[in-house]
């Protein structure tokens, strides 16, 4: 079975928008204002590809504003709207390509990226497009976002006992990837 | 190294979440990070994370939120036009199952008479004197219905 296969159903996101918004537009403002750019950051780097990044994002809030959410508050609220983004990137992925990413032209992905002659990224960028998309996935959800084993299960559809051994080969693979290019603990 | 991880973990997380690492990290815990293989693994991955986050972050340029809001609102209300349109669609449905089952019904109850008419035993004479108008008045219903219900769905699926 594909781990694809093991998420659930996307019921919540797909159902049918509701009829008021979950918050007012000041309200939105704000809290758009604090998750849209970690959701961009997450969203980039799973996918490695920033442009792909700004639609997923756009129709992650879109979706947001229209769906029935659950719980109240703003880790709730930003746990969900992260929950929606993968799985919008999870059905990118399904998707049968019109062009592969590597076709595409290289000033696509960095046009809007001035982070990339970062020395973090020098070594990262490598090890990252070595991993599986549900890897990097994981690993930035787990180490960026420090979300725990569960919320990480909750955001990816994934079992809580799955997600530990996942991130542990995930991290293994990254580090051994990471010692490789010279990147040691600084 | 177990995958299981390190008891050292949660402290070196928390640690990594307040930006501590390595300057404001109590001094045993630097030791152990360098004496254990899963902490340092950790730690590595996360230190490059979190600076690679940072970076991103700054360099993301999302749009406006009110774009955001507005589409939002917009595609509630194509939703809500679209439900309200759901009952009028199961009428047509609903109407046009009874009137094919009152043709079935209805050819059923007189199926000797159709028979004779399909075999050509029966002129229209004898058939009227059978079934009296009946069947010229459903046939006229029954286009009337069809036609009606062909130009409403016509209509709704124009832009």
């Amino acid at each position: 079975m594909n781990w694809e296969d093991a998420i659930p159903s996307i019921a919540a996101e797909r159902a049918e928008p509701r009829a008021e918004p979950v918050m007012n537009s000041d309200e939105f403002a704000e809290f758009y204002q604090r998750s849209s750019r970690p959701l961009w950051a997450y969203l980039a780097r799973a996918s490695g590809d920033a442009t792909l990044a700004d639609d997923l994002m756009q129709e992650s809030f879109v979706r947001f504003l229209c769906a029935d959410m659950p719980g109240d508050g703003e880790i709730a609220r930003r746990r969900y709207l992260f929950r929606i983004g993968s799985n919008l990137l999870h059905d990118h992925w399904r998707r049968p390509r019109v062009m592969p990413i590597d076709e595409l032209p290289e000033e696509c992905a960095a046009a809007r990226d001035a982070s990339r002659q970062s020395d973090s990224r020098l070594m990262l960028d490598p090890a990252m497009a070595k991993l599986r998309p549900r890897d990097r996935q994981l690993l930035w959800l787990a180490h960026a976002e420090h979300y725990s084993h569960r919320e990480i299960a909750e955001i990816t559809g994934l079992a809580v006992t799955s997600i530990r051994l996942l991130l542990f080969r995930a991290r293994r693979q990254m580090a051994h990837l990471l010692e490789q290019k010279g990147g040691g603990l600084r | 190294m177990s995958w299981s991880g390190c008891v050292e973990r949660e402290e070196m997380r928390a640690v990594l979440r307040r930006g501590q690492w390595p300057a404001g990290c109590p001094a045993e815990l630097v030791r152990h990070v360098e004496s254990c293989a899963a902490c340092r693994q950790e730690m590595l991955i996360s230190t490059h994370l979190q600076a690679e986050r940072s970076v991103a972050v700054a360099g993301a340029a999302p749009v406006s939120s009110s774009l955001l809001w507005w589409r939002a609102q917009a595609r509630r209300r194509e939703t809500a036009l679209r439900q309200a349109g759901r009952p009028l669609a199961a009428a047509q449905v609903f109407a046009l199952v009874m009137m094919v089952a009152a043709i079935v019904g209805w050819i059923a109850w007189n199926w000797p008479a159709v028979i004779g008419l399909g075999r050509g035993g029966l002129s229209l004479g004898q058939m009227e004197a059978q079934l009296g108008v009946v069947p010229v008045v459903a046939a006229v219903a029954l286009v009337s219905t069809l036609g009606g219900v062909v130009a409403l769905l016509t209509i709704e699926r124009q832009p």
